[in-house]
């Protein structure tokens, strides 16, 4: 029992110097050191513990980079669907908005221009020469507030209108063709002449006869639910009010002549405060039944 | 016992602490327990993966354990019991002096039969025998390693001895 924990103690390295002496009194002792030696012999051989963790690092990698590349890989499906969608929806990039009756549409231009789009209306713009050219193709009536940058021009069949930076309506509608500026300046040019038109100024042409008004809005009334004419044609008038509401307007007897025009507005969420407003001046009734109105003259 | 600050080793410098404390130990256990056949520098590498797959699922002070199952369990799958044959080197030491051919040759005898002894060891003596001997390991640090107590190590390294010693007697 002794000579064991003398022994181990040799192994453990714990001997003292007097504990050694009696160690080597042992008759095994010369085997167990032989063996001690020898044993020397048998070490593993090195690990590689760079190696090893080098090879452990790209294990790891692979096991992220697979999870990664089902990660990139839905992104890049999901891409290719959004282009695949845009590709189809916008050929040619150009993008196009049309609003039907009773309603209007909030349209955000590249260059975060605001167009508010009035109802019946339709607008067109190439997206991918956006930078270069700003330009707009306007059938119908809007309200356009541009962020500042290069030139933008709105054309209508009737004429352009070009600004840089500034808020200006324009309306475009059969023979009528109104453009109001809100801010800044704007240049209007029709077919027979150029004008510029400052902040707080109304250009019209109605049947080739065109002249410049003071306003006194900040905004065109439509863009609250209101329309408002000056001096419009009543024809014109009731038109807007059919592209405002859902009806169609009979109105076979009543006489379309130029003395006829219209100052004043109708809302848009009344179509019988509207009809008023519009009837009572020319001293007209109305009859509404279903989505079809008659207007006649009052006996 | 304190809770540990992180629940698991995902984290890479954890995991690299992890890997310089262990990995060597780990494959010296294998190599002395199981011998060079079976890779066990492979088996390391795999336990240290296995150890990164399960990150979440494993906590800091349970890695270790973790580790030496996983590569134990790696080397069990392969092993057919058949003679753990460790090598020995032909190392230069300071007998350079006088080794003449009779000296050589015992020698040489000498270590093919310590090598046929180290075979016919149990694994778990010859693993606790060799950290101590071969790697020059104390008892206390092979307890800690192997997770088994100080007086077991003792027991397990003095049986080898003792074993050794018969066998090499005996022939």
């Amino acid at each position: 029992m002794k000579e064991e924990k003398l022994i181990q103690k040799w192994l453990d390295g714990e001997l003292s110097a007097e504990e050694q002496r009696e160690l080597e009194q042992l008759d095994a002792f010369k085997d167990y050191q032989k063996i001690a030696e020898a044993s020397t012999y048998f070490k593993a051989p090195t690990f590689d513990a760079n190696a090893t963790y080098e090879k452990i690092k790209e294990e790891q990698q692979k096991h992220q980079a697979t999870n990664w590349l089902s990660v990139v890989g839905k992104i890049a499906a999901i891409l290719v669907m959004a282009f695949l969608s845009y590709t189809m929806f916008f050929t040619n990039s150009t993008q196009e908005f049309t609003t039907e009756i009773a309603s209007t549409e909030n349209i955000t231009l590249p260059d975060n221009s605001l167009i508010n789009l009035n109802a019946g209306s339709h607008l067109s713009f190439n997206e991918d020469a956006w930078e270069d050219n700003r330009f707009i193709a306007l059938d119908g009536e809007a309200f356009f507030k541009v962020a500042k940058g290069e030139k933008f021009t709105v054309e209508t069949a009737l004429g352009s209108v070009s600004v840089k930076g500034t808020q200006f309506n324009v309306k475009q509608r059969n023979n009528l063709f109104v453009v109001t500026c809100y801010e800044g300046l704007v240049e209007v040019k029709t077919e027979k002449e150029t004008v510029l038109l400052p902040a707080g100024k109304e250009f019209r042409q109605i049947n080739e006869q065109s002249l410049v008004d003071n306003i006194s809005t900040t905004s065109p009334s439509w863009t609250q639910g209101k329309s408002s004419f000056t001096s419009t044609p009543l024809k014109e008038v009731l038109n807007e009010l059919e592209r405002q509401y859902d009806i169609q307007i009979q109105a076979k007897n009543l006489t379309f002549d130029a003395h006829r025009t219209f100052t004043g507005s109708f809302v848009h969420h009344n179509l019988d405060q509207a009809l008023k407003a519009i009837t009572i001046p020319f001293h007209l009734t109305y009859k509404i039944e279903g989505s079809s109105v008659s207007i006649v003259e009052r006996e | 016992m304190a809770k540990p600050l992180k629940d698991n080793v995902c984290e890479e410098r954890l995991f690299s602490k992890l890997y310089n404390e262990h990995a060597t130990h780990l494959f010296n256990f294998l190599y002395y327990k199981f011998g060079d056949q079976l890779q066990p520098q492979d088996k390391v590498q795999e336990a240290f993966v296995k150890l990164w797959k399960k990150c979440k699922d494993v906590p800091p002070n349970k890695a270790k354990s973790f580790l030496f199952t996983v590569a134990n369990n790696l080397m069990l799958n392969e092993y057919n019991h058949q003679k753990v044959v460790l090598k020995y080197q032909q190392k230069q030491t300071k007998k350079v002096n006088h080794q003449d051919p009779q000296f050589l040759v015992e020698e040489k005898e000498y270590l093919e039969k310590f090598q046929n002894a180290l075979a016919k060891l149990t694994e778990a003596q010859r693993v606790a025998f060799m950290m101590n001997r071969t790697e020059g390991k104390k008892h206390k640090e092979i307890a800690e390693i192997l997770g088994i107590s100080r007086k077991a190590v003792e027991k397990r390294i003095y049986s080898a001895l003792k074993k050794l010693r018969e066998d090499l007697k005996e022939i």
